[in-house]
């Protein structure tokens, strides 16, 4: 009798919830546009590995609950908020996803305003067909000016909300640390620097960290494809601050070379076209191929009076690998001078098709810049365009091709204007971007809560094994030595 | 006993507790009231799950959570004088409990007073956590409970367990939890005792267990007392003296279980001893671990945040103005009442630094400059201080926040604004204040309309440059010409070329702002005695500037004899002060 009775109850309240999952919700009134979520989810393309991506409505709507429901080919969905946050679990997300690869995923949002149901126009969610890197890395840093207190570069499973240090500089007596930098998107093969304490230039490779024996700070580091040599630039940089200018920060360098760092024979290799006391180089990056370095480079003149005229073209010049030498001519591939720009952050995509670049109107740190854009050059036509479709009015900056070349990782300060925020946006096959979206998070005030910047997002194909605490303890040891 | 008995037994406990919660009360009220509202402007606790997971994450996040918690309440001062002298009283009571369950008797009850008067001590240390005032709380509610625990293996079963869960909720503490269950047992039960030793050895791998993790880059922050320290500073042996005294003392109460004073007089002896040991603590300690400028300074703080302007200029007549600190708050004061440059030399001053201190990069002196700055209408600097200052202590600053709010909606930077107003919303105490700035979000004729907003964004001036490069001074020219009615600037600009005798920069902001909006004819104090000054090489100045008969009779004076008119610019250009 007892055991009925819990029976009873069981079914009664799962009866219940499932009632409540699944009535259709009786609308009193449609609307003609699209709602307007936070984070704007509206007609984005996702990778079919992707986490599920929660959104909520803004305060401002007056909202009391929300309802919506995703339907893909046969599956259908109805989620209700929690909290005014719309969650998906993981298995609905995924069996959803599954049913909308190379289509997408309609939604339809019911909000409830002053006890009345309206539902807003459906929108769609595209599904690509192609995956991106599950893993991304990246430096979380305040947006600050010439202190820091903690620092770290982590990891994120792209396939759920997992984020996990490689690094913090707990682990290096607070230091400073950035600029890492993955070999091909390998998480096995990746390079960072640190800053005061222990600093130098450090490769970790198969969990073993090693010192660069290099005097000179390096940055911006790029790998050769074959894994052999890094292409870095030496920069001499200050920061000063405006009084006035929408861009609070500025950061300039008073010099810049490019040198290229040969692991195997543990030497710096350079060539006067790379570092001419008539202009700054900087930003190298190879190709996919590894016979070509890609730079940026600018007339040389007095810092910082003249910070506002340094503008860089986007260069290139020939490398061979087996020589280790450098072509004798230096190409312009996008002289920006003309339509008074300057480029930053070359970055190609590993099918050697497309190259994208950062724009601002002057010098080279463009997070600090609400003009920077992103840019497209077309490699074979040497075509270049505005990614309008990525770009708003505020910052765009770093950004990285994934290893399929299909999806492109940026930062950008859309969401309030300083904190640096990751969004993710598929590259069709002749270079089109596609609505990005913003990095989803289990809860959907995640970044409002979040007092730190992304900082050079990278996609990687798989997690950094190496424990942070090994990879400090090593660091340690090194430098004890 | 009987009843009777026992009630005015526990009636004469109880009274002899609130006493001492009086005390401390008292002694807290006395030499630092201000103590722990400044603690709050660095700390509040943020009803927010992002915030809570972030802390739990950690071991001691469980104290740290509830001393985040208590810390929104300092925002009153009496409230967090009123909470620690609560929490010192119960950490007193459990201590002389736990004393008198090992010797069944009072003999030892002053003893326990030390390592809690040190603990009072080092709560006015700034980079002291709270969190270790509530870890030593919870370690002492455990070995409360331990003694509950008659059987050897029962016992040890819950040392362990509550070991462990010492660690994870309160941190570092569960060493010194360890290491006293140790002693404990091995004044009690020798024979099994060793089995004790594996507590502080369990900790020990704990701690290294969650280094393993990457919560800890160093071991000391997992089980030692640095962990309730600001982690990136370092702390000294005041850190280490309430666990030491706490080591010290359960010794002194084990080996007196043992041996106990028999007689009655020795009894005596000893307690009048400690309590003469405790009260010369006390002495000492205040004198030692107590600096009376770092609280001075303090008070001047919560008055400049609460734009109590005269209080500030009271509090510091009343006292010595040796310290570049007081001066800087004292200047924000006077120039905040629009009589900087009246009173300049009415108060001790050294240079330009008694205006703007040098920047040392922690959070408490960035605060300061991001106060004076705001005050001279310079948005940018007073921007970046409030930034820095907010970051080094991991970005949970409700009064650098608020700063922030208030430089960002001057900007007109909405976006980011909002994101600060969000975070504030999710405090109790700063909702009220949340409200009554959303509505400027996205509302430029609001913030024009609004008195201290409108006048920091028509300081913005057009002509943009890097802050600073071309001399403050040459900053605050142009937020003159921009906002001629800003009368804090004026002030500041012709008090910073007076304190760096810079007569000839003087001389041009006269020249240029005289009988400006910026400037009327009637010249403040200061700069009328500067004018006089000028006026020695060059008499057409007094025909320029309308100098008061008083300023003159008293110019007159002071060159008959110098040692007269001493709280004048006259004097301060012929002599250098000391400073601390």
């Amino acid at each position: 009798m007892k055991k009925q009775n819990i029976l009873n109850l069981f079914l009664f309240i799962s009866g219940g919830l499932l009632t409540a999952c699944s009535s259709e919700i009786k609308v009193d009134h449609f609307m003609e546009s699209l709602p307007p979520i936070y984070p704007d989810y509206t007609e984005v393309t996702v990778p079919p590995n992707i986490a599920p991506l929660n959104f909520t409505m803004p305060d401002s709507c007056g909202i009391s609950d929300l309802h919506a429901v995703f339907n893909a080919g046969e599956t259908q969905v109805n989620v209700s908020d929690r909290n005014g946050q719309l969650r998906m679990g993981a298995s609905d997300w995924k069996k959803l996803l599954a049913s909308a690869i190379g289509s997408s995923i309609s939604v339809r949002l019911q909000a409830n305003k002053q006890g009345k149901w309206v539902e807003y126009a459906p929108f769609n969610i595209y599904v690509a067909t192609e995956k991106t890197d599950p893993y991304i890395a990246y430096r979380l840093i305040e947006p600050g000016y010439e202190i820091w207190n903690e620092m770290g570069i982590y990891q994120r499973c792209l396939e759920n909300y997992t984020e996990t240090a490689i690094l913090t500089n707990k682990m290096t007596n607070y230091g400073c640390m950035n600029c890492h930098s993955f070999c091909l998107q390998n998480p096995d093969r990746m390079l960072f620097h640190l800053r005061i304490d222990y600093s130098g230039t450090y490769i970790l490779e198969n969990g073993q960290v090693e010192k660069l024996p290099a005097e000179t700070p390096l940055v911006y580091p790029y790998w050769h494809p074959s894994g052999d040599f890094i292409a870095l630039s030496t920069n001499t940089t200050k920061q000063m601050f405006h009084t006035t200018d929408k861009n609070r920060v500025e950061v300039m360098d008073f010099a810049s070379n490019i040198v290229v760092y040969d692991l195997k024979k543990q030497q710096i290799i350079t060539s006067p076209r790379l570092s001419s006391p008539e202009s700054f180089e900087t930003f190298p990056t190879f190709s996919p191929d590894g016979k070509t370095l890609y730079f940026c480079s600018s007339d040389s003149v007095a810092m910082p009076d003249n910070y506002q005229s340094v503008k860089y073209n986007l260069c290139a010049i020939s490398f061979d690998p087996d020589s280790r030498s450098f072509g004798s001519q230096v190409d312009t591939l996008y002289n920006v001078q003309k339509d008074n720009g300057s480029v930053s952050f070359p970055r190609i995509s590993p099918d050697g098709k497309w190259l994208m670049f950062t724009r601002s109107s002057y010098g080279n740190f463009s997070i600090w810049h609400k003009e920077a854009d992103l840019y497209l050059v077309d490699l074979k036509t040497k075509a270049v365009h505005s990614l309008s479709t990525l770009n708003s009015d505020d910052v765009e900056s770093y950004h990285s091709w994934s290893s399929n070349s299909r999806w492109v990782i940026f930062s950008s300060r859309r969401i309030d204007g300083l904190y640096t925020r990751p969004f993710i946006a598929y590259m069709d096959i002749n270079g089109n971007a596609h609505k990005p979206f913003l990095l989803p998070q289990k809860a959907t005030d995640y970044y409002t809560s979040l007092m730190k910047s992304y900082n050079i997002p990278e996609f990687i194909t798989g997690k950094v094994k190496a424990k942070s605490y090994t990879i400090g303890r090593s660091v340690r040891n090194m430098n004890s030595q | 006993m009987d009843k009777r008995t026992i009630y005015t037994n526990n009636l004469l406990q109880t009274s002899g507790w609130v006493i001492l919660l009086i005390l401390f009360f008292f002694f807290i009220q006395t030499t630092g009231a201000y103590n722990f509202c400044y603690v709050e402007e660095w700390n509040t606790f943020f009803y927010d799950a992002h915030y809570i997971r972030n802390i739990l994450a950690y071991p001691g996040g469980l104290a740290q959570l509830i001393a985040n918690f208590l810390i929104q309440f300092f925002v009153y001062p009496i409230v967090g004088v009123l909470i620690t002298a609560l929490l010192l009283t119960l950490i007193s009571f459990f201590t002389t409990r736990i004393l008198y369950k090992l010797t069944h008797s009072n003999t030892l009850l002053f003893l326990s007073f030390f390592p809690v008067v040190s603990l009072l001590f080092l709560h006015f240390n700034v980079n002291y956590l709270y969190t270790g005032t509530i870890a030593l709380l919870l370690m002492l509610l455990c070995i409360c409970l331990q003694s509950y625990f008659r059987k050897f293996r029962s016992r040890f079963i819950y040392s362990l367990l509550s070991t462990f869960f010492l660690f994870i909720a309160a941190g570092p503490v569960a060493l010194l939890y360890s290491c006293l269950l140790f002693i404990i047992e091995l004044f009690q039960n020798p024979k099994k005792a060793f089995w004790f030793v594996l507590l502080p050895l369990f900790v020990f791998l704990f701690g290294k267990t969650a280094m393993w993790f990457g919560l800890f880059g160093n071991l000391k922050h997992a089980i030692l007392p640095d962990g309730y320290f600001t982690l990136r500073l370092h702390p000294g042996f005041i850190i280490y003296l309430p666990w030491v005294l706490f080591l010290i003392v359960f010794s002194i109460a084990c080996i007196y279980k043992i041996r106990p004073f028999k007689k009655t007089w020795t009894k005596g002896l000893f307690v009048a001893l400690q309590f003469v040991a405790v009260s010369y603590f006390i002495f000492a300690g205040t004198t030692k671990y107590m600096d009376t400028n770092n609280e001075f300074f303090k008070e001047l703080n919560h008055y400049a945040r609460h734009n109590a302007w005269d209080k500030i200029v009271n509090k510091c007549d009343k006292t010595p103005m040796t310290n570049l600190l007081y001066q800087n708050y004292l200047n924000v004061a006077l120039a905040e009442k629009g009589v900087l440059a009246d009173n300049l030399f009415s108060y001790p001053c050294v240079d330009i630094r008694s205006i703007y201190v040098t920047g040392n990069k922690t959070p408490y002196i960035s605060a300061l400059l991001s106060d004076v700055y705001f005050s001279m209408g310079h948005i940018a600097l007073s921007q970046r201080y409030a930034f820095e200052a907010n970051e080094s202590v991991g970005n949970y600053s409700p009064r650098m926040i608020q700063r922030l709010v208030q430089t960002n909606l001057a900007y007109g930077y909405y976006g980011t604004a909002q994101k600060y107003l969000r975070l504030l919303n999710k405090t109790l105490f700063y909702k009220d204040w949340t409200i009554q700035h959303q509505h400027f979000l996205w509302d430029d004729k609001a913030i024009e309309q609004d008195s201290v907003l409108g006048a920091k964004r028509r300081c913005l001036f057009p002509d943009n440059r890097f802050s600073g490069y071309k001399g403050l001074d040459d900053d605050l020219k142009q937020i003159i010409i921009q906002n001629p009615s800003h009368k804090t600037t004026i002030q500041y600009l012709g008090s910073l070329y007076l304190l760096s005798k810079d007569m000839e920069g003087f001389r041009l902001t006269l020249e240029n702002f005289y009988n400006t909006p910026a400037l009327p004819s009637v010249l403040p104090v200061s700069f009328q005695e500067g004018v006089l000054v000028l006026a020695e090489e060059d008499s057409n100045m007094l025909n320029n500037y309308q100098i008061q008969e008083n300023t003159i009779q008293r110019y007159k004076a002071y060159k008959q004899h110098t040692l007269k008119e001493r709280h004048t610019l006259w004097h301060f250009l012929n002599l250098k002060t000391k400073i601390k």
